[in-house]
């Protein structure tokens, strides 16, 4: 019997409205929108959000966690980017998705990590949050997201740098273009480079750097140490955009991950999973050892240098479920 | 808002033209929506405005149906059930 290999997801959110702003999600729908009516299919924007809306009903994460165990998903990183800075029309502070993220970590033990954004502009208190979300919650990354406003060169960051140097943690940024409510040019990749060079202890992950900007990440990942990527917005150009990011020689700095519930109305996980574990999805030259480092053991890595474990994560399943036991 | 039962033949037609036009000889009842006939989520919502403008139902009572649909026969059962 064939053994199950084990996978990490290193880029999944909490599907619920309560984590997009209204105007995010906006410009979602006006770009699904506009592919409609390019196709001459008559839609409302309305009823395209309610559409849309319907992917953001697990806010306590059960139906994801129904997915990753049809998929072999062991477990998975929750990113909670902060929005609530530049978007003010949000119902939920920074604070309460906090703690909301807390209590979805805690109601499934061993299944999930969570990284939590903090705008730098908060100042000082954003600080404060963050330092009592890896002490207190035993949160175990940060994740940014420079769309909202700011640059990962940006001075402001260096105190959350030298926090997560300290305690071991690593940096996921979103990189590329997102909701059109946004200024996509701070999330430009090369702006990673003064940041970890400056702070050679801490792993930045470069979100999406299998299809967003895929070559300066790819160079970026050849040549610092510390820069890795996720492969997550695969599911639109696999398998050519895998071929070419493996074929820069870099399995050991590719991660895992598919932005859960991004993409719900185009599959499940499994079909993600499965996506990948097909024949030719990755090239011939990819090993079986270095399908592992990318599927779990790299994740495992960047996860094992966290210096204070708030409790041991229990060791999940993951034995992937045949299709249907869920439905 | 009236309901017209659709033939299977209209809704192969449906969904092809939601797909682009690509796949037509693929459009069998047992078609894995996204792994066989490329199904994305743009496509998956064509094939809802598509059927309910067709059919005339509020294809919004069914929405997780469509979103949880993984066949062609699936689609069929949602308008069996409308």
């Amino acid at each position: 019997m064939e053994e199950q290999e084990r996978i990490i997801d290193f880029h999944c959110h909490v599907a619920s409205g309560m984590c997009f702003p209204p105007s995010f999600l906006n410009g979602m729908v006006a770009n699904l929108a506009t592919a409609l009516e390019a196709r001459g299919v008559p839609s409302a924007r309305d009823s395209v959000a309610r559409f849309l809306d319907r992917t953001l009903h697990d806010p306590l994460c059960d139906e994801l966690i129904a997915e990753m165990d049809q998929a072999g998903i062991a477990e998975a990183v929750l990113l909670l980017p902060d929005f609530t800075y530049s978007l003010r029309d949000g119902d939920r502070s920074i604070e309460e998705l906090v703690e909301h993220h807390r209590a979805v970590r805690d109601r499934h033990p061993g299944r999930f990590r969570v990284f939590v954004g903090v705008d730098p502009r908060w100042g000082d208190d954003g600080i404060s949050l963050f330092e009592r979300a890896i002490e207190e919650h035993g949160f175990d990354g940060l994740k940014l997201y420079p769309p909202c406003g700011y640059r990962l060169d940006d001075e402001s960051l260096w105190p959350f740098y030298e926090i997560c140097a300290s305690e071991g943690l690593p940096v996921l940024t979103h990189i590329g273009a997102t909701a059109p409510v946004f200024e996509f040019s701070p999330a430009h990749p090369i702006y990673v480079d003064k940041a970890a060079m400056a702070f050679p202890q801490v792993d930045f992950v470069l979100a999406h750097g299998s299809v967003q900007y895929a070559e300066e990440c790819a160079m970026l990942c050849s040549n610092r140490p510390n820069v890795y990527l996720d492969v997550s917005g695969y599911q639109r150009s696999a398998p050519a955009s895998l071929h070419r990011l493996f074929g820069h020689r870099i399995s050991h700095k590719i991660l895992f991950g598919t932005d859960w519930p991004i993409f719900r109305l185009q599959g499940k996980q499994i079909d993600f999973v499965e996506q990948l574990l097909a024949p030719g999805a990755l090239p011939d030259s990819v090993s079986a050892g270095e399908r592992r480092m990318f599927l779990a053991g790299n994740a495992e890595r960047l996860l094992a240098k966290k210096k204070h474990e708030r409790a041991p994560a229990a060791i999940a399943g993951g034995a992937r479920k045949e299709r249907g036991n869920h439905d | 808002m009236s309901t017209v039962p659709l033939p299977s033949e209209e809704v192969y037609r449906i969904i092809d033209s939601a797909t682009g036009g690509r796949s037509r000889s693929s459009i069998t009842p047992s078609a894995d929506l996204r792994r066989d006939l490329g199904v994305d989520s743009v496509g998956l919502m064509s094939i809802v405005y598509l059927l309910e403008e067709e059919a005339g139902f509020d294809a919004f009572d069914y929405i997780d149906d469509f979103i949880a649909a993984e066949t062609v026969e699936d689609i069929l059962d949602i308008l069996r059930q409308s």
